[in-house]
């Protein structure tokens, strides 16, 4: 092989494992694939054009993260009919059950209250947005705390 | 074209945690002589019935101590007192001032009067009947650590305030002494790196309300973990303290750990035939995936409880096979329930004097509780309003007391 050749080659494959380290990546979409369609009834390798926002509540049901997410969708409603609300764990205990409910009136929200995706593999820790195109994962946030001015925008430029 | 290949070696190393061989070699299970002189024989099926008001053991916070069994549960907010050599069932009722919380071991202290741990804020309760439950909000400690971060923020905690976390089911009460044995971890030490000499177990005085020593800095899995991760999940353990030797138990190592008198002593192999490799620690980038901490608990081998079976002066260990982590649906199966679980012995050297598989699907996790002499196990998964079903108690048979026919039972259930 040419020597230039083989440097690019190289160049390739090293640009290959910096972008591997650096992107985030949703390695579950099967999972999540796979919980929409055995407890929700919903095909999500059909959707064309979807946003999941997932606010799991199990861990934490008066915390900070799920008060600035809840806050964020408050402020989001013009998105509403893009969006569809998932929110796990028992919502019995939840200090924000006033907001559930007045948001549920927006979005379209799915409840899994008995927290069957707990049984799913959906790399489900913090709250998750899944931006699904064509079938597959468009974009993809783990939503620390921090993250979220960058989903504010993500959300306001699809406007 | 040299120094592509180095770049391309070092980018690789960067995403991956360095996996050293100490690691690796406390990770295969070790080389023991195996003899077969004891093993399990189910014996019996207990059925007590439950006074009203009192709830059904639901797997939560108890312990079988001199076969009586205490358990808790909140709401009726009630220590149930088992006697399963008369089948009985009491209670203790928790005062008014009971504060419900992160509740995780139990100790007997008296007739009718328990010790409790509470974590977050760590705490001793005291709950006698009849009385206030007195608080005892334990004070930080001073562990040696190379974890920059955890040391400042240690020091700028008050010293009423405490720096770790307490372990499940590991607290033991010094009667003459008045004295706990605590098990317990530094804040966040599964998580960062720096605390391989930070003490494990903890000792309190309670006539002087202080700590009196801590020991047990990590041995084996956990020492060598490097700059790898463990889970919570990965790095639980059990205390068990006999006369004045404390032994250690952790999850993830093939070896018990034990310290007479606070003292490193040494260790010994408590494995199964069966025992697999363990899991090594996480890297950084998959200590931050749920889902590979749920393969953990779903999948990868482990030891549970370390118990000592005083009538037969005999140690036991549980050891919970590998399972395939998915079913057909593309769920996680249950974690424990459909593993094959084993029950190894140990005589007072050490030596490994027989082994026994319980049934499939009949125990799960801490699910077997051990007696002087035996086991019961349980499965709290349909539990009664009217009665605490035990539906399996077995026994600790030496084998050459066994006739054929019982042996080849006992041969049958154990697949040995």
């Amino acid at each position: 092989m040419p020597r230039f050749l083989k440097r690019a080659a190289y160049s390739f494959l090293l640009l290959g494992l910096l972008y591997g380290c650096q992107q985030e990546v949703y390695n579950y979409f099967d999972g999540f694939h796979n919980y929409m369609l055995q407890e929700h009834q919903v095909d999500v390798s059909k959707t064309k054009d979807h946003i999941y926002y997932i606010i799991p509540f199990s861990n934490c049901n008066s915390c900070q993260g799920s008060d600035l997410n809840l806050s964020l969708l408050e402020e989001q409603q013009i998105q509403q009919e893009k969006i569809t609300l998932l929110l796990t764990g028992n919502l019995q205990q939840s200090t924000h059950r006033q907001r559930i409910r007045k948001l549920s009136n927006h979005y379209t929200t799915i409840q899994d209250e008995g927290n069957a995706i707990d049984q799913y593999p959906t790399g489900l820790s913090k709250p998750i947005l899944l931006h699904i195109q064509n079938g597959s994962v468009k974009k993809y946030f783990l939503i620390n705390d921090p993250d979220i001015p960058q989903v504010k925008e993500y959300l306001q430029n699809l406007i | 074209m040299r120094h592509w290949t180095i770049l391309l070696l070092l980018l690789l190393f960067g995403c991956e945690a360095e996996i050293s061989e100490e690691l690796q070699k406390e990770r295969i299970p070790p080389q023991v002589n195996f003899s077969n002189h004891f093993s399990l024989q189910l014996a019996d099926s207990l059925s007590i019935p439950l006074p009203k008001g009192i709830p059904n053991y639901l797997g939560l916070t108890d312990v079988l101590e001199e076969d009586k069994w205490y358990y808790y549960k909140f709401a009726p907010n009630k220590i149930a007192k088992v006697n399963l050599q008369e089948g009985t069932v009491d209670s203790i009722v928790l005062p008014k001032d009971f504060i419900d919380g992160n509740l995780l071991s139990i100790c007997r202290i008296g007739k009718d009067s328990v010790l409790l741990t509470h974590d977050l804020p760590a705490a001793l309760i005291l709950v006698a009947e009849k009385k206030n439950a007195s608080y005892l909000y334990l004070p930080k400690i001073d562990f040696e650590t190379n974890n920059t971060t955890f040391t400042s923020l240690s020091n700028s905690l008050p010293a009423d305030e405490s720096n770790f976390l307490l372990d499940h089911s590991s607290l033991h009460y010094e009667a003459d002494k008045k004295q706990v044995y605590l098990g317990l971890q530094p804040y966040d030490a599964y998580r960062n790196p720096g605390f391989e000499k930070s003490q494990r177990v903890a000792v309190f005085d309670l006539k002087k309300e202080e700590w009196k020593k801590t020991f047990a800095s990590p041995e084996g899995m956990l020492k060598f973990r490097g700059k790898g991760s463990y889970s919570y999940m990965m790095s639980q353990k059990t205390v068990l303290v006999k006369g004045d030797t404390t032994f250690v138990n952790y999850t993830n190592d093939h070896c018990i750990y034990y310290y007479i008198g606070g003292e490193y002593a040494g260790k010994f192999p408590h494995i199964s035939r069966q025992s697999k490799q363990l899991h090594l620690p996480l890297t950084p980038t998959e200590a931050d995936d749920p889902e590979k901490i749920k393969y953990y608990t779903h999948a990868a081998p482990r030891y549970s409880s370390f118990h000592y079976h005083e009538k037969l002066r005999l140690y036991s260990r549980l050891y919970f096979d590998q399972q395939d982590p998915m079913d057909e649906s593309g769920r996680y199966k249950a974690r424990n329930l459909f593993r094959d679980v084993y029950v190894s012995f140990l005589d007072e050297n050490f030596q490994h004097v027989g082994e026994f598989k319980f049934p499939n699907g009949s125990i799960p996790f801490r699910g077997a509780k051990a007696l002087s002499d035996g086991f019961i196990v349980f499965d709290p998964r349909h539990p009664s309003n009217s009665q605490l079903d035990l539906k399996q108690v077995y026994k600790i048979k030496p084998i050459e007391n066994l006739n054929q026919q019982e042996y080849a039972k006992i041969s049958e259930a154990s697949s040995l």
